[in-house]
């Protein structure tokens, strides 16, 4: 059975996105009447319990959403706050070069210096975005650091958006102590006093102008109970804001077209990854990486050459297993090592291409139709030979790949890298590529032949729908997005006010 | 999970991870923890895992001439290593996902925490 509910706003994701884009709104307009959907459970930091097998939940898949050719898993959160309540909390302004090129090419005229400075400076006040003292770097951090330095490759420290943490070190299995400064404890909280009605294990089925068709699902064991019955809804509102991520906003509107008469070529177009391989050294000595706060510094060095960062990681013992080459007793020879792992994270800039899209399967779920292009292998094979030599530099005795001839690779390899990392080694069915940032499917621009939105956010050929997440993206940031979509999000939320 | 998906989840996971056959006390723990990933993956994934662990009981039905169940240690290791060259990528592919599972679910066992020097979570020691 239907109900109905109306509402002034309706919107769909309670991630970086769309918390950011009611905080704004409702700080200027208290009085509206906002329902903000959620499709995971409401769960909050208690929890959780830094048990990888019982974290795993916080994700979409359990961490792993497959791509359709099943050489890429991409991390996304599916819990109250969105990948915000699993994230490591590392906080980049996006790049000038970045900017500068949504501007002119896709029509971002509002990216101005001021403007992005301006509202950054706002925004990270706000989440108290700050540069991690020396002090807190542990062993791992340190190491790269070391490595790096001997190498002649410059190291920057990277800010956080953390107040009084522990540095218990389990970021990305929720944030036991509310340190973290996502959503959960920023601005969910906030609007809630504010009046905003949370809807959470609801899925949004599909949109129309003025009309939000979900199904509210049972809330898992464990978690706070619904405040409706389970079943179908029709929510109504006079404006709807996607804020559903990238796995989800796309799909959501390709679902809808029908419904809302939409003949966009564009819409799930354009998907970015920032494809990442974690990988792992044995260090001489013992490193007690998992605890401390696990990054501190990175490296932008290679960026505008050969299109990738290269930063400090560190995970739990199931992730690291997964993340290390090989089975049998060889790999479980190296995991007795866990305690001397040294970790680098690598993460690969890929270019927005037509063909890599967010689609949707005949039962309307979510497909990731995406293919590593050549520039991205390139970039993934220079990374782990800079990577490799990193651990060797830093005191490693040995290093795991997931592209190499040989594992492990000894000391005395390093001069001869090329014959052992090359794309002819990458296997992408046996290799564990990730992404935890994709990003566009509903890029924003003023050209509707090449965009989904225009530069307000609003979905070109509606009058009611609007995108609020890093879906906007015309293009891959290059950087960890979560301070771009708050950007984003402001200027959606300030332009929706002056319509109101 | 009906028991023969199960049995044959052990049987691959003993390659993966040989310590498993070693020390069967591991077994119901690496269970919980892998039924427990299992049952919260979409139907979708969920369905291409239990195919895949059909096609490698077709496999070595072929290969073998012996169910999988059937084959001595070794011979499931020769097996494994063999559908891992496997030319059709999808089926590597299933191979390297499931292997995740087994190792997640492995490594989240407490009992192997102290193998790998792993203290484990910090809420519990301090709650």
């Amino acid at each position: 059975m239907k109900e109905n509910l109306n509402f002034d706003v309706i919107v769909v994701g309670s991630g970086v996105g769309g918390a950011t884009f009611t905080d704004y709104l409702t700080r200027k307009n208290p009085d509206l009447k906002i329902a903000m959907i959620e499709s995971g459970p409401n769960r909050t930091k208690e929890h959780f319990n830094q048990r990888e097998i019982d974290m795993t939940a916080l994700y979409y898949n359990r961490g792993a959403v497959l791509a359709k050719n099943l050489q890429l898993g991409i991390a996304a959160g599916n819990t109250l706050g969105g990948s915000s309540a699993m994230y490591t909390g590392v906080s980049f302004r996006p790049p000038k070069s970045v900017l500068k090129n949504w501007n002119k090419n896709y029509g971002l005229n509002f990216l101005t210096n001021n403007y992005v400075t301006k509202s950054l400076d706002e925004i990270e006040e706000d989440i108290s975005v700050h540069e991690l003292p020396k002090s807190w770097d542990n062993q791992n951090n340190q190491l790269f650091q070391t490595g790096a330095e001997k190498l002649g490759i410059p190291v920057k420290r990277l800010k956080i958006n953390t107040k009084n943490c522990q540095q218990q070190g389990f970021c990305n299995l929720g944030c036991t102590t509310g340190a973290k400064q996502g959503t959960l404890e920023v601005q969910i909280p906030r609007i809630l006093k504010r009046g905003v009605q949370l809807f959470c294990n609801t899925e949004v089925i599909t949109v129309e102008e003025n009309k939000v068709h979900v199904i509210i699902n049972d809330a898992p064991k464990g978690t706070f109970p619904n405040t409706l019955k389970s079943g179908s809804y029709q929510f109504n509102t006079k404006k709807i804001i996607l804020a559903a991520g990238v796995l989800n906003t796309p799909a959501i509107l390709l679902r809808s077209t029908n419904k809302l008469r939409l003949k966009n070529k564009n819409i799930g177009r354009y998907l970015s990854l920032h494809p990442a391989f974690n990988i792992n050294g044995i260090h001489s000595k013992t490193i007690s990486n998992y605890r401390g706060f696990p990054k501190t510094v990175y490296s932008d060095y290679f960026s505008e050459t050969d299109d990738f960062y290269l930063e400090t990681s560190f995970y739990f013992p199931g992730v690291t297993a997964k993340n290390n080459p090989g089975y049998g007793e060889l790999h479980q020879e190296v995991m007795k090592n866990y305690d001397k792992m040294m970790s680098i994270l690598i993460l690969a800039h890929d270019k927005a291409e037509y063909h890599n899209r967010i689609a949707i399967d005949n039962k309307g779920k979510t497909v990731v139709d995406y293919t590593l292009s050549k520039q991205s292998k390139n970039a993934l094979v220079k990374a782990l030979k800079e990577a490799t030599k990193i651990f060797f530099a830093a005191g490693c005795k040995k290093v795991l790949l997931p592209a190499s001839n040989k594992n492990p690779l000894l000391k005395e390899d390093v001069n001869e890298l090329d014959k052992f990392i090359s794309e002819k080694y990458l296997n992408l069915y046996k290799t564990p590529l990730s992404s935890a940032h994709p990003q566009g499917g509903a890029r924003m621009g003023h050209d509707n032949s090449s965009s989904v939105c225009d530069i307000y956010g609003k979905v070109y050929g509606t009058n009611s729908i609007y995108v609020c997440d890093a879906s906007l993206f015309p293009t891959s940031v290059k950087v960890n997005p979560y301070e771009t979509i708050m950007l984003l999000a402001k200027w959606v939320a300030e332009n929706l006010l002056k319509t109101q | 999970m009906d028991p023969k998906f199960k049995q044959n989840i052990i049987l691959f996971a003993e390659v993966i991870v040989p310590d498993l056959r070693q020390k069967t006390s591991l077994e119901y723990s690496f269970i919980k923890n892998f039924k427990k990933l299992f049952l919260g993956l979409e139907k979708d994934s969920a369905s291409k895992i239990k195919l895949l662990v059909r096609l490698v009981e077709t496999l070595s039905l072929v290969y073998n001439l012996k169910s999988f169940e059937k084959l001595s240690y070794n011979k499931r290791q020769k097996f494994i290593d063999k559908l891992y060259q496997f030319p059709i990528g999808k089926i590597v592919a299933g191979l390297t996902g499931l292997r995740s599972l087994v190792l997640i679910s492995y490594y989240g066992i407490d009992e192997v925490w102290p193998t790998i020097k792993y203290d484990g979570p910090i809420k519990s020691q301090t709650s």
